[in-house]
């Protein structure tokens, strides 16, 4: 058994409400980028802050989580801060929300490398250049006087991805880092972060809604559902043989740029959070494919050739799942 | 940014809530919301409403009935808390001085919320020159204390209540104008108020129908937080001797007398008087901390 | 399809459609927002107006809809031209039979004190439906967008985001428009939630002869819901065209970097400017 950066076993997360995040296992390498997909309330963000224990007070975090050698459940206070500062870098969605309004760009790249690497200022200030114009930010010296409020959402978020890369992490986590922008700056981000993120080596774990994205970028997808992890595989495999009826129906029900549907091929119903699901599998009651067993009995993560599918009729349904609506209207 | 997001509160079936007895089941959702040293403060609140409601029949004397024989008695077992210096009995006196204590600040709040909300409703609706206009001149107002135009009123009126409730609800009216046009401006700009507006309802029925439902929490939070200020200018007032006017009494200007009389050594008067001022105010803060709460988290 | 004879009147015809904003860090100086955009759509057509953010797609919606006074241009709406100035109530209600619109954000264009019932009721009463009629026609309002007749008791925020958008559907349908603007309304919806929603909107136009102004900053989205595209930059239109040949065969720059952002089977993220070399 090899040593894997990111290795979790068994996450639950509990909310006074119920369960949200309910049994998941997952690995990651080192240099590796996992793309986590999932809609509302399956719990892909809650797992992506249990790795660095960023998990709201109120929510009871079970289960085993391990972070480049360290036990994150177990970490507090200096070791904390440092785990966090040192080992894991975080992107959110919203850079303006995490980026002190009142001070410079500048101010928020450099003072942490004086602060906390003991760089002297004028050489952390250098690397900051560098790695600015290697993310894309023309004109390094003028953004590090400007302030946030002048830069567009973009800008900030490649300010955001040099703010992580000059801290030197093992993992990078990115918590739908280009939803809130437009579809070409959400290219430049990826391919940004992508070139950045292989050429240093550094890990990846890319929660998204957007499979395709996921697909396109990562290494490896993983779905969620419910709470549950539902589908793990390489990317390719996943997009062109899904195991899952969920990532099949996801695929299909996506508007496509090439085809027009007469109807798109819907998943009835909507996503639900793990504690309204019930017994049996959570997908079960949008299943196109769901039997008495479905409902009944969870069914568990099967893996075979690096791939994982928790579905009892994954067997059966083994590359017979629709990928794209052109399919679905051929098989009726 | 949400750091939970399950699809709470997302009831695909009805609610499936015990049936109780209506008034248990308010009293018990009240209870709930207000914590507990909410409902502390809110009985004690209630208490004293119900004192002021029945102050006649609760007073054991006559509050007005002066008695020398038994001036500054000091407490003791036919008059609780002594008499004043004219023989009245103190405790009676408290009882039926809550009814104006009680009455004036409310008036001045009514007064003032419906003023101020109305124009705070109307600057952010109509928004531009209108907006402009009014607070411009709230500002104005702004710039002039309290005390100093209850004071101009009462120099109109005459010493009373009535001058003294004038006077504060012309000087809190920019307060409220202020704190509720900003959250009705807040409000103004989301897209439910714009589509009531395409579908063609009137400006007032917006404001009406609209934006007040969804302020009035935060206006009633607003107004209980200020009707302990109400308190205690309407006391300071009562204590210059502007307000009340004598042999009808409230609590300020038990102070007042109560000094007097403390300085020969009989505290009693002045010391329930003031205590029961702190306890009044406390209590209204404490309650409306917990409404402001509940207003921050309703959405 | 709508008749031939239809497709040829349009109902809604936008001539050099511009708004300037005054702009805040200089005074005296503006900002164009939409610069001379004119377009045509037909009874029951899907016109789509593509764009990104600050292209004033947003900004053409909010002006057709009077929530915006244009600087320049005409906007014509079921052949009345519309005057400028700020519309008073009569107009607004004369308008709001014309045209009607759906928003972005589920959870914010719905009042959050109002049942679902009251909300589409509002909009049959400033329509004029005869109050003892209202009730039957909300429920068929409802049923028309998928919801059940038990939804209407509930308030907003006990509704998922795809059922709040159904409701926001059914209360601009209760005034029975011609054409509908939706100003990203699948935006903010999961995609299995979005396909229905898509679905829904396709039936709609089908059985009541709607025209749709959709508009998005998706492709596939786009694609899948319009007949012709807009594509809007910085204000001005660069490109515009049937949908099918705009996606396959896109003539301006713009069209095709927009295009080729965007994630499918295969593809790979590509940066718009190359990086300059790090010097090492």
């Amino acid at each position: 058994m090899n040593d894997h950066l990111v290795d979790v076993k068994g996450l639950c997360i509990d909310a006074p409400v119920g369960r949200l995040v309910d049994d998941v296992s997952f690995h990651i390498d080192s240099g590796e980028a996992l793309g986590v997909v999932g809609e509302s309330g399956s719990g892909k963000s809650l797992t992506a802050r249990a790795l660095i224990a960023l998990t709201a007070d109120g929510l009871r975090v079970s289960g085993s989580v391990r972070v480049a050698g360290h036990d994150v459940p177990g970490l507090r206070g200096r070791a904390l801060r440092q785990f966090r500062g040192r080992s894991v870098g975080m992107i959110f969605q919203d850079p303006r929300a995490h980026i002190n309004p009142v001070r410079s760009i500048g101010d928020f790249l450099v003072e942490p490398l004086v602060l906390e690497r003991r760089q002297r200022p004028d050489a952390a200030r250098r690397r900051v250049l560098a790695i600015l114009d290697e993310v894309g930010v023309s004109d390094g010296a003028r953004r590090l006087r400007q302030y946030p409020h002048e830069l567009s959402g973009g800008l900030l978020q490649r300010v955001m991805i040099a703010s992580v890369l000059a801290a030197e992490p093992a993992l990078i986590l990115a918590d739908e880092p280009t939803t809130a922008l437009d579809v070409t700056s959400q290219a430049d981000v990826m391919a940004i972060l992508t070139e950045q993120r292989r050429e240093r080596g550094l890990a990846l774990l890319f929660i998204t809604h957007d499979l395709e994205l996921a697909a396109a970028t990562c290494d490896r997808t993983a779905v969620m559902y419910a709470g549950r992890l539902v589908e793990t595989a390489d990317s390719t495999g996943l997009q062109e043989r899904p195991g899952h009826p969920y990532t099949s129906g996801l695929m299909v029900s996506r508007p496509s740029i090439d085809l027009r549907a007469t109807r798109l091929p819907v998943v009835p119903g909507r996503p639900v959070a793990a504690f309204e699901a019930g017994p049996g599998c959570a997908f079960a009651p949008r299943c196109p494919h769901a039997q008495t067993a479905c409902e009944r009995e969870r069914p568990e993560a099967r893996e075979s050739g690096g791939t994982m599918v928790a579905c009892h009729r994954a067997a059966e349904l083994a590359g017979s799942l629709p990928t794209t609506i052109e399919e679905v209207s051929v098989h009726g | 940014m949400s750091v939970i997001s399950p699809p709470t509160g997302r009831l695909e079936a009805g609610p499936a809530t015990r049936r109780r007895t209506p008034v248990l089941a308010v009293a018990a959702r009240t209870g709930r919301r207000l914590g507990a040293s909410g409902t502390v403060a809110a009985a004690l609140l209630a208490v004293l409403v119900l004192v002021a409601a029945f102050a006649p029949v609760i007073a054991p004397f006559d509050p007005t009935a002066p008695d020398l024989a038994n001036a500054l008695t000091g407490p003791g077992a036919t008059h609780w808390l002594g008499t004043d210096a004219l023989g009245r009995d103190t405790l009676s006196r408290l009882i039926v001085g809550s009814r104006i204590t009680l009455v004036g600040p409310i008036l001045v709040i009514a007064v003032s919320t419906a003023a101020g909300t109305a124009l705070a409703l109307l600057a952010a609706y109509a928004g531009g020159r209108v907006d402009m206009v009014v607070s411009r001149v709230l500002d104005v107002l702004f710039a002039v204390p309290g005390i100093v135009f209850a004071l101009v009123t009462v120099a109109i009126a005459g010493p009373g209540l009535p001058g003294v409730v004038i006077g504060l609800s012309i000087a809190y009216t920019p307060y409220v104008a202020r704190v509720v046009r900003s959250a009705a401006l807040r409000e103004r700009a989301l897209p439910y108020i714009d589509a009531a507006w395409v579908t063609g309802r009137s400006g007032l029925s917006i404001c009406l129908r609209h934006l007040l439902p969804n302020l009035a929490p935060m206006i009633m939070a607003q107004a209980v937080s200020a009707l302990g200020l109400a308190v205690v200018d309407i006391a300071a007032i009562s204590f210059l001797g502007l307000g009340v006017q004598p042999p009808a009494t409230d609590w300020g200007l038990m102070v007042k007398s109560g000094i007097d009389t403390a300085l020969r050594g009989y505290p009693t008067e002045a010391l329930a008087a003031a205590v029961l001022i702190a306890a009044f105010v406390a209590a209204i803060t404490v309650v409306s901390d917990r409404l402001t709460e509940q207003a921050g988290e309703l959405r | 399809m709508a008749e031939s004879t239809l497709e040829r009147t349009p109902v809604l015809s936008v001539r050099g459609l511009s708004k300037r904003f005054p702009d805040p860090s200089r005074r005296g100086a503006f900002t164009t927002a939409v610069d001379g955009v004119g377009f045509d759509v037909a009874a029951g057509e899907s016109l789509a107006i593509v764009g990104e953010s600050g292209s004033g797609k947003t900004t053409v919606a909010r002006m057709l809809m009077g929530l915006e006074t244009p600087t320049g241009g005409e906007i014509t709406v079921c052949g009345r031209v519309r005057d400028h100035r700020r519309p008073g109530r009569g107009e607004r209600r004369k308008r709001a039979r014309e045209l009607q619109i759906v928003f972005q954000d589920p959870y914010s264009s719905l009042d959050p004190r109002r049942r679902v019932r009251t909300i589409v009721h509002d909009s049959l009463a400033l329509r004029g439906v005869p109050a003892a009629s209202r009730g039957a026609v909300v429920d068929d309002l409802l049923e028309a967008v998928g919801l059940l007749a038990r939804h209407g008791d509930l308030y907003p925020r006990q509704l998922s985001g795809g059922q709040r958008q159904r409701v926001a559907i059914a209360r601009a349908l209760a005034l029975d428009p011609k054409i509908l603007i939706l100003d990203e309304a699948v935006a903010a919806l999961d995609v299995s939630v979005q396909a229905q929603v898509l679905n829904l909107l396709a039936d709609l136009r089908e059985e009541r002869g709607l025209a749709y102004l959709f508009i998005s900053h998706d492709l596939a989205v786009v694609n899948q819901i319009s007949d012709r595209a807009i594509v809007l930059r910085n204000g001005r239109i660069v490109e515009e065209g049937p949908t099918p040949r705009l996606l396959a065969d896109p003539q301006h720059a713009y069209t095709r970097q927009l295009r080729a952002a965007v994630p499918r089977p295969g593809w790979v993220p590509q940066r718009r400017d190359q990086p300059v070399p790090a010097a090492r």
